[in-house]
């Protein structure tokens, strides 16, 4: 979450940004999470991303493919050797 | 050109499939067992860039530190901190 509003503070503030969820952070985009009253819910804050002017989301193939996704998702697919591009095409990473 | 640190050992196999000839990778913390796992089956010249292992983590674990990969200390890290565009933390 906090990975979350890093990114959000820097898309408010005109940054290009990317986001990738990698490893078993994926998951948090499956359907049907039930989030306690108290936190925050990850998958719906993801869905607002476009309102910070972040449109490129990437999830890692890994565990994608037990993933049972929220509907109308926009994201991208990569291999690990394409976070590899990724990361290399970006000036900072910040990892969370 | 990013520098790759590896924390523990879950993320190892997505961090190394990522590894581009330019970055360089520094082992640390419990991945230190890695070292440990793999001196006879893997091969860590296999990897397209430089391995690197945190001095102090090593010893603590008591490993013996193999062929490809160089020992280095907080300082040596400090360098490579300040050699690399990007920093990327797998924990």
């Amino acid at each position: 979450m906090a990975g979350l509003d890093a990114a959000m503070a820097a898309g408010a503030f005109g940054q290009d940004v990317s986001v990738l969820l990698r490893g078993t952070a994926v998951f948090e985009f499956a359907k049907g999470q039930c989030v306690p009253a108290t936190e925050r819910h990850v998958g719906k804050t993801l869905a607002s991303l476009p309102f910070y002017d972040i449109e490129s989301v990437y999830v890692d193939d890994t565990y994608w493919s037990q993933v049972n996704p929220i509907d109308d998702l926009d994201v991208t697919v990569i291999c690990p050797a394409g976070m590899g591009e990724l990361i290399a095409a970006a000036d900072h990473v910040l990892s969370f | 050109m990013a520098l790759h640190t590896l924390n523990t050992a879950t993320d190892a196999a997505s961090c190394f499939a990522a590894l581009r000839t330019e970055d360089t990778l520094l082992i640390m913390d419990s991945a230190v067992y890695l070292l440990a796992q793999n001196t006879a089956s893997w091969d860590w010249s296999s990897l397209p860039c430089p391995v690197y292992v945190l001095l102090e983590d090593l010893s603590a674990a008591g490993l013996v530190l193999p062929e490809a990969v160089k020992a280095i200390d907080y300082s040596a890290w400090v360098a490579l901190s300040t050699e690399h565009k990007q920093h990327v933390a797998w924990y």
